[in-house]
């Protein structure tokens, strides 16, 4: 018994984050092509919370258990949890009550900027952590994994633009950038931490 | 570039959290330099300097 619990052990980071991204790509899929219907698609959303939890919870677990490189990334890190977690309340309260609010109305507007803040506060984060990092080899880690992320988000939404002006492909929302340059900067930091051992 | 950390830091019997302390930069930062996968900018490079109480062209070594 005491061997099956020590046994047990909960999925690490990238598990979450795998199951995060597809579950998010099969909403964006869905989304588009109108494949689901309901309770799966309520129950897709609450998969992507659940996931995008995990994913969060393991990885300051993960954090916490290697012990922080430096205070502005322990900071860092701190923030970025409180802003995805702001971001998943708002889109999630957001994508709730938008059909209760008229088009073209000024409450509208409020709804659709309020939900914006959280996307832009974590923009804000990263370019805070380059200014307070007074480690040079991790200012210049984040700045190469920021550079990877965002070399991902262009390339995809030149490629998928150009596709779409010609009728290949559904529209696409554009929000999806900000989640892409997060997995796609976390996949680069990654790649490079590891390549650097 | 090469370096001598490895083997400076083991005169001294330090271990990288040791000198990542006196250099008040993260271990990682130190394995990084060690193993040639980082090149210290010239403000770090005289700290190590500094704390091994050497000349920079002491430590690190051309190509």
């Amino acid at each position: 018994m005491t061997s099956d619990i020590a046994a047990f052990r909960i999925p690490q980071t990238w598990f979450w984050t795998v199951a995060c991204f597809a579950a998010m790509a099969a909403m964006m899929v869905d989304a588009n092509l109108d494949l689901l219907d309901q309770p799966w698609r309520s129950l897709l959303k609450v998969m992507v919370l659940v996931f995008a939890a995990g994913t969060l919870v393991s990885g300051h677990r993960q954090a916490e258990a290697e012990g922080p490189p430096s205070r502005a990334l322990d900071v860092f890190n701190t923030r970025v949890m409180v802003w995805v977690g702001a971001c998943l309340f708002t889109f999630a309260v957001g994508a709730a009550i938008s059909h209760r609010v008229p088009l073209g109305t000024p409450e509208r507007w409020l709804l659709g900027l309020v939900t914006s803040i959280p996307a832009l506060a974590l923009i804000w984060t990263t370019a805070r952590y380059l200014a307070d990092e007074t480690d040079e080899y991790l200012r210049q880690l984040a700045m190469m994994s920021a550079l990877i992320g965002l070399a991902v988000v262009l390339a995809i939404a030149s490629v998928w633009g150009v596709l779409e002006a010609l009728g290949l492909v559904p529209h696409f929302s554009t929000w999806w950038l900000i989640p892409i340059f997060g997995f796609a900067n976390g996949a680069g930091r990654a790649w490079l931490k590891a390549r650097s051992r | 570039m090469k370096n001598r950390l490895r083997v400076l830091r083991a005169e001294r019997e330090w271990s990288q959290q040791d000198l990542a302390n006196a250099l008040d930069v993260s271990r990682q930062s130190v394995n990084a330099i060690e193993t040639g996968k980082y090149d210290p900018s010239l403000p770090l490079a005289f700290r190590i300097a500094d704390v091994f109480g050497l000349r920079i062209e002491q430590i690190f070594l051309r190509d």
